[in-house]
């Protein structure tokens, strides 16, 4: 037998290797297999996230986690310190600086002037307003604000202190701010709220001195 | 009379007993069309593609390893393996070509893990149709039990010998002596030149034909 005969003998005998095929029905289990191990990864890959941050958690353990004591705790303290957060956060984005504590008493901010580093102005004492008035933004209305009482200043506090006369700027829409009764340069109220007569159409606004003329 | 002896040299072989290969325009436009939306994560497109190439992946592992059980794992994997590398086919190469190359390196990363452990056979039966195959009807001709025998005789000897072949040189008989892939493709799958593929094949035949001597009088 020459080669090219060997050569062609052999190929001969290789191919009878084409006519060993698997069992009968076994193409579409394997196709089925093969599915089966994609959606199965994929559905892995979703939950990968969570599994590679915490691998002892199951998407099933989670519940039950949230059931225990100390998880309900923690998660109750972390509630908490995010609603604090939150307020404020709110509370000092208003357009109203002060704060209102129980007892109806505004604790005000100093009367700092605005834009000015000058003027070194010692922190007003906190002022009573009177239950009525407890509520920073109760003033939303003109009949409100006409029945507001008028924050009381001590006497102490405001001989030893000498203030310019105060350049109001408003943020309010009356154009003709009108200081309350009964005050001048040396017995201004304290950075606050102002009492605007009736009809000035203002809910309400707040002072800040502008400058100093010292 | 020994009837593998008596057997004709034939050329022809029916394209029944040759893994389908796609060709023509159509087969190449469908398996295109799977592809993109099977790219697009549509899983019943990438179902056609597996049932399209599936025969011809297992048969490469079946080849490869002479196991039917290894050969059922690692044509899955490589099926689960170009599902997650689907996004990075470019079309460079036909679809075809892609994935005979991820069946091949699975094969081979798989048979140099067992390089030290002895290879046992796990042979598929022999679906023996001889209408359909000229060279089949020469070697059971015989209707005797001994036939049968000899039959499997040869198919657990001839499996041994593909064993015996390094991985680089089983890979080129498989792929174009039992699958019938050109010099070409074999070289596009395999990413080396013709010339190689072709030394590769003369270097297993003589080897072959030594362990298989006696079915070649």
């Amino acid at each position: 037998m020459n080669e090219e005969e060997s050569n062609e003998r052999l190929r001969q005998l290789l191919r009878l290797k084409r006519h060993e095929v698997p069992p009968p029905g076994y193409y579409p289990r394997f196709q089925d297999g093969v599915l089966g191990r994609i959606r199965a990864l994929e559905a892995e890959r979703a939950r990968s996230f969570w599994h590679r941050w915490f691998p002892r958690v199951s998407v099933g353990s989670v519940a039950e986690w949230g059931r225990r004591p100390a998880f309900l705790n923690v998660g109750a303290a972390a509630a908490l310190l995010a609603a604090v957060a939150a307020w404020s956060w709110i509370d000092s984005s208003t357009a109203v600086d002060s704060r209102v504590e129980s007892s109806g008493s505004i604790a005000s901010e100093a009367a700092l002037p605005v834009g000015s580093s000058d003027v070194d102005l010692p922190p007003p004492p906190p002022v009573s307003l009177g239950p009525e008035v407890a509520e920073v933004g109760a003033w939303r209305t003109p009949e409100a604000a006409a029945t507001a009482a008028v924050p009381a200043v001590d006497p102490a506090w405001a001989s030893g202190l000498a203030f310019p006369s105060p350049r109001v700027s408003w943020s309010a829409r009356s154009r003709s701010p009108v200081p309350a009764a009964g005050f001048s340069s040396t017995n201004p109220l304290p950075e606050g709220l102002f009492r605007l007569p009736d009809g000035a159409g203002v809910e309400s606004y707040r002072v800040r001195f502008t400058g100093s003329s010292r | 009379m020994d009837p593998i002896a008596e057997s004709t040299v034939s050329t022809r072989v029916p394209s029944r007993t040759l893994p389908r290969t796609p060709s023509g325009a159509d087969s190449g436009t469908e398996v295109a069309h799977w592809v993109r939306r099977a790219q697009a994560g549509d899983l019943a497109a990438y179902d056609h593609l597996v049932s399209e190439f599936r025969e011809r992946i297992y048969g490469l592992c079946y080849h490869m390893t002479g196991h039917h059980e290894d050969a059922n794992d690692l044509a899955q994997d490589a099926f689960v393996k170009a599902w997650q590398a689907l996004r990075n086919f470019k079309g460079d190469s036909s679809f075809y070509t892609w994935i005979y190359r991820i069946a091949v390196n699975t094969c081979l990363n798989h048979l140099k893990l067992r390089r030290n452990r002895t290879q046992h056979l796990s042979l598929d039966d022999l679906d023996l149709q001889p209408e359909s195959d000229p060279d089949l009807v020469a070697l059971v001709s015989e209707k005797t039990p001994r036939r049968d025998a000899s039959l499997a005789e040869l198919q657990r000897r001839l499996n041994e010998a593909m064993l015996k072949l390094s991985e680089d040189h089983r890979t080129v008989v498989t792929l174009h002596d039992i699958q019938g892939l050109p010099h070409d493709e074999i070289a596009r799958i395999l990413g080396i030149n013709p010339g190689t593929v072709r030394s590769r094949l003369f270097y297993a035949h003589q080897q072959l034909q030594g362990w298989l001597s006696d079915w070649m009088k």
